[in-house]
C-alpha cells in the first residue's frame, strides 16, 4: 500500500509576520505590507511542501483569519449593518484559539459568487492541488443565526434546511475549483461533529449534506474529524459519503477501529498541540502499528488538527519529519 | 465591602500601556507623545507629575549609564501604574487596579516567573492577535511570587479598593505545550494509546502549577495585605469535559489561604461550566463576559438581552457567589451608551438578584485605546448609577 502525506489546516503564520499583523492593528503599519508578508509566505509554504514531496500541496490559508472567515465574509454571514469581521469572538473548543461566530440571517444562497481566493492554488502543480473548505455542518453548526433559538439551541428545521443549503453552495465552490483551477482533491474540515450533542439526531442530515457536497466531484473528497473521539460514530464512519476520513488519533479511541476498515484512513499522528517533535521513525511505528491492526483501504499520514497551533518554525520540523516516515515508509 | 453601592463597578484586566511608557522606555518618545502625555495627566488631575514624568523620558533617552538607566525605567514603569490607576479611579470605578502596566501580558509575563518553562514562539490567538508561547520542560516553581512587587508598589495610593488579577493555574497550563509530562508517550506509548495521554499530562501539569506556583503567589499577596485576588482562567472551557480539573485547580490554588478569590473568565460556552461550578469552593465572584454575544438595542427583553442567557443557569443550578457583569465589548469601539449598561444590569439583575451583580467590562480593555477605554468605563459608571436610581 503507498502510504500518503499531507496537511490538512490553516498553517501557523511566521512570529515576523504575527508582528506585523499586531503592529497594523496598532495602525504602525499598512495592510499593503502585512498582505505582501503573508503573499510571501503563503509561496514559501507551497514551496516547502512541493520540496517535501506531499502528496497533495494546498496554500497554507494564510490569509485566513479563522477556518470559517472567507466563507462567512464571501456569503455576508453577520448581523445587519456588521460586517464578518466584527462577529463574536468565540472559542474553538478544545484550543485556545478564537473564530469570529457568523451569524446566518435568512437561509443561504450562492449568489455571491466565488468563496475562496484561489490565487495561490492556481499556482500550485496541477494532480497535487488541494483545497479545503468548512464542513456543512461545521459551517451551520457553528453560527448563529436564524436556525438557533433564543436560548441558543437548535430548531431542527431551519438548521436542516440551512444544513443542505451550505451543501449545496460548497458543492457549487468545489465544483468550480475542481472544473477552474484543477484541483484534485477537497478536504472537508469538521472540527464539532465530534463533541456536538445534536450530531446523532441530525446524522442523517449531515449523511445528505456531504453527499451533496460532493456531487460529481471527481477529485479525491475527505471529511477530516478533530475535537474529539469519533470511535462512537462506528461503523457509520465507514459509509460516510466522502472517500476518506481523517481523525485525531489523540482525540479518538482508534482501538476501537475494525480491522479491515473499510475506508482510507488519514491518521492524525503528528500533534499540533504539543512542540515536542515526533521523530520519524516513530510516526513511521504508529503507520505500521495502524496497518497492522486496522489494515484501512488507504492510509495517509497527517497532523491531528491543522498546525496553526505551533509556532511557524515547529510546524516546519514537524512536517519534514512527517515527510521522512514517509520515505521511509516507502523504503 | 459595606461602603459598596449597589451594583459597584470595577476593572477585570489589562489596560493599553500609553504610548508615553512605551515609546519612552525605548527612548524613542516623540513631541507628540509628550502632548499626548500632558492630555491625560491634565484629564486625570496628575499635573503636579507631568514635568516629573517628561523628565524621566528625557533621562532614559539620554542616560548612558545602565544601571541608572535600569532605575529609571522602573520609575517610568511606576508612573504608568500610578497614571493607569487614576485613570479607573476618574473614570469613577469603585474597585481597581492598575490596568497591568507591569505585565508583559497575562501568560508571557507569569511564565517568565515560573522555573521549567521555556518560550518557544508566536501563536495566534485570533484575527492578528498573537501571543508568545512555552512548553513545560521540567517540574514547574516559582521563582519569585511574582505580582508582589506590583501590589506593594499600588498598596496605600488609593482610597478604592484593589483587586490583583493572577493568571490561573489551568490557563498556564493549557496554554503551554506539555513536553515534560508528554516526552513519555512519543517514547513508550503505541498510536494505540495515544488516545486520552494528554489529558492525563495537562492534569499532572495544571495541578503542579497550582499547588507549586499560584498557591504560593497568592499566599504572598494575602501575608502582604491583598484582600482579593481575581484568578483569570479564560482557558477554563477549552475542553468540556475538564471543568473538573479547573475546579480542581481552584480549589489547590486558595487552599488554605485567607483572601477573598474570584474566578473572572471570558469568550467561553458557559453552559459546559454547569453543574461543575457547584464544586467550586469559596469562590466569591464569578465574572463572565456576556457584553460581545449581546445585541445594542435597549430594554430588558431576552430578545435584546440576548447575550445575557446564560444567567439562566444561575439560577437554575442556585450557584452561590456574587457575579461579575460583563457590560462593555471589548472587542469594539462602540461606546456603549450609559442606558444600555443600565439595561444589561437591570436584565441581570432581574434574573439572578440585584444584589449579587457587580458591573465590569467583559475583559480587560487592552485592545481598545485609552480614549475608547475612557469614554467606555465612564459610560459604565454612568449606567450602573442609572440602573441604582431604577431600582430606587
Amino acid at each position: 500500500m503507498q502510504i500518503e502525506a499531507y496537511l490538512n489546516g490553516i498553517l501557523p503564520r511566521s512570529d515576523y509576520a504575527l508582528d506585523i499583523g499586531s503592529r497594523w492593528l496598532k495602525g504602525r503599519e499598512t495592510k499593503e505590507n502585512f498582505h505582501k508578508v503573508l503573499e510571501k509566505e503563503t509561496e514559501e509554504v507551497i514551496q516547502l511542501q512541493e520540496r517535501l514531496n506531499l502528496d497533495y500541496v494546498f496554500d497554507g490559508q494564510l490569509f485566513w483569519d479563522d477556518f470559517l472567515r472567507q466563507i462567512a465574509q464571501a456569503l455576508h454571514l453577520h448581523r445587519e449593518n456588521s460586517n464578518a469581521d466584527e462577529n463574536p469572538v468565540t472559542r474553538q473548543i478544545y484550543t485556545n484559539t478564537f473564530y469570529r461566530k457568523p451569524f446566518i440571517p435568512m437561509r443561504l444562497d450562492n449568489s455571491y459568487g466565488a468563496l475562496i481566493d484561489t490565487k495561490f492554488i492556481d499556482k500550485i502543480p496541477k494532480g497535487r492541488r488541494k483545497a479545503i473548505l468548512p464542513s456543512p455542518f461545521a459551517l451551520v453548526y457553528l453560527s448563529d443565526g436564524i436556525h438557533r433559538k433564543e436560548n441558543g439551541e437548535v430548531n431542527n428545521d431551519i438548521f436542516i434546511e440551512l444544513l443542505l443549503d451550505a451543501a449545496n453552495i460548497l458543492n457549487e465552490e468545489s465544483q468550480r475549483l475542481e472544473k477552474i483551477h484543477n484541483v484534485s482533491f477537497i478536504q472537508f474540515n469538521e472540527p464539532c461533529m465530534a463533541y456536538a450533542e445534536e450530531t446523532k439526531r441530525f446524522w442523517d442530515n449531515i449523511v445528505e449534506s456531504l453527499k451533496i457536497a460532493t456531487k460529481e466531484l471527481k477529485a479525491v473528497t475527505s471529511l477530516h474529524l478533530y475535537n474529539g473521539d469519533v470511535s462512537k460514530f462506528l461503523p457509520e464512519l465507514e459509509d460516510l459519503p466522502v472517500q476518506r476520513v481523517g481523525v485525531d488519533v489523540y482525540t479518538t479511541n482508534i482501538r476501537k477501529f475494525p480491522a479491515d476498515f473499510e475506508k482510507f484512513l488519514e491518521a492524525g499522528v503528528v500533534n499540533s498541540k504539543n512542540s515536542l517533535i515526533e521523530e520519524p521513525e516513530v510516526i513511521a511505528g504508529y503507520a505500521e502499528q495502524i496497518l497492522e491492526k486496522i489494515n484501512p483501504k488507504g492510509l495517509a499520514l497527517v497532523p491531528n488538527r491543522p498546525l496553526e497551533l505551533v509556532p511557524q518554525n515547529i510546524a516546519i520540523k514537524k512536517l519534514e519529519n512527517l515527510a521522512k516516515a514517509v520515505h521511509l515508509l516507502r523504503g | 465591602m459595606s461602603n459598596l453601592p449597589l451594583f459597584p463597578t470595577q476593572e477585570i484586566g489589562s489596560l493599553q500601556k500609553p504610548v508615553w511608557r512605551v515609546k519612552g522606555l525605548t527612548g524613542n518618545a516623540s513631541e507628540k507623545d509628550i502632548e499626548e502625555l500632558k492630555k491625560w495627566y491634565d484629564t486625570l488631575k496628575l499635573q503636579d507629575r507631568t514635568r516629573h514624568v517628561i523628565k524621566l523620558i528625557e533621562g532614559i533617552k539620554n542616560e548612558k549609564d545602565k544601571e541608572k538607566l535600569v532605575h529609571l525605567k522602573k520609575q517610568l514603569k511606576e508612573e504608568s501604574q500610578i497614571s493607569a490607576l487614576r485613570f479607573l479611579e476618574e473614570a469613577g470605578l469603585d474597585i481597581i487596579y492598575d490596568g497591568e502596566q507591569t505585565r508583559v501580558e497575562m501568560y508571557e509575563d507569569p511564565i517568565s516567573d515560573i522555573n521549567g518553562f521555556k518560550f518557544l514562539g508566536l501563536v495566534r490567538a485570533f484575527d492578528v492577535m498573537k501571543y508568545r508561547k512555552a512548553a513545560c520542560i521540567d517540574e514547574p516553581s516559582l521563582k519569585l511570587p511574582y505580582h508582589l512587587n506590583e501590589f506593594l508598589f499600588l498598596r496605600g495610593k488609593t482610597n478604592q479598593e484593589l483587586k490583583v488579577p493572577i493568571t490561573g493555574a489551568y490557563t498556564l497550563a493549557e496554554w503551554s505545550y506539555n513536553e515534560h509530562y508528554g516526552k513519555k508517550n512519543l517514547k513508550d506509548l503505541s498510536v494505540f494509546d495515544l488516545f486520552g495521554s494528554e489529558k492525563v499530562d495537562r492534569r499532572e501539569m495544571a495541578l503542579a502549577i497550582a499547588k507549586n506556583v499560584i498557591r504560593p503567589n497568592i499566599k504572598a499577596l494575602a501575608e502582604n495585605g491583598a484582600k482579593w485576588v481575581q484568578i483569570d482562567e479564560p482557558a477554563a472551557t477549552t475542553y468540556p469535559d475538564e471543568v473538573d480539573l479547573v475546579v480542581e485547580t481552584f480549589n489547590e490554588s486558595v487552599k488554605g489561604l485567607n483572601v477573598k478569590a474570584s474566578i473572572h473568565m471570558c469568550f467561553s460556552d458557559y453552559k459546559v461550566f454547569f453543574p461543575g461550578i457547584l464544586e467550586m469552593k469559596n469562590c466569591f465572584q464569578y465574572a463572565w463576559e456576556f457584553a460581545n454575544a449581546d445585541t445594542t438595542n435597549f430594554g430588558v427583553s431576552n430578545g435584546a438581552r440576548v447575550g445575557y442567557k446564560v444567567l439562566d443557569l444561575f439560577k437554575e443550578y442556585d450557584v452561590p457567589g456574587t457575579i461579575g457583569l460583563g457590560v462593555l465589548n471589548v472587542h469594539s469601539d462602540f461606546i456603549e451608551p450609559p442606558e444600555l449598561v443600565r439595561d444589561r444590569i437591570l436584565y441581570a439583575a432581574k434574573v439572578v438578584g440585584g444584589d449579587r451583580i457587580y458591573v465590569n467590562p467583559d475583559c480587560g480593555l487592552r485592545t481598545r485605546s485609552l480614549d475608547v477605554a475612557f469614554a467606555k468605563l465612564q459610560n459604565m459608571v454612568r449606567g450602573a448609577k442609572l440602573a441604582r436610581e431604577v431600582l430606587k
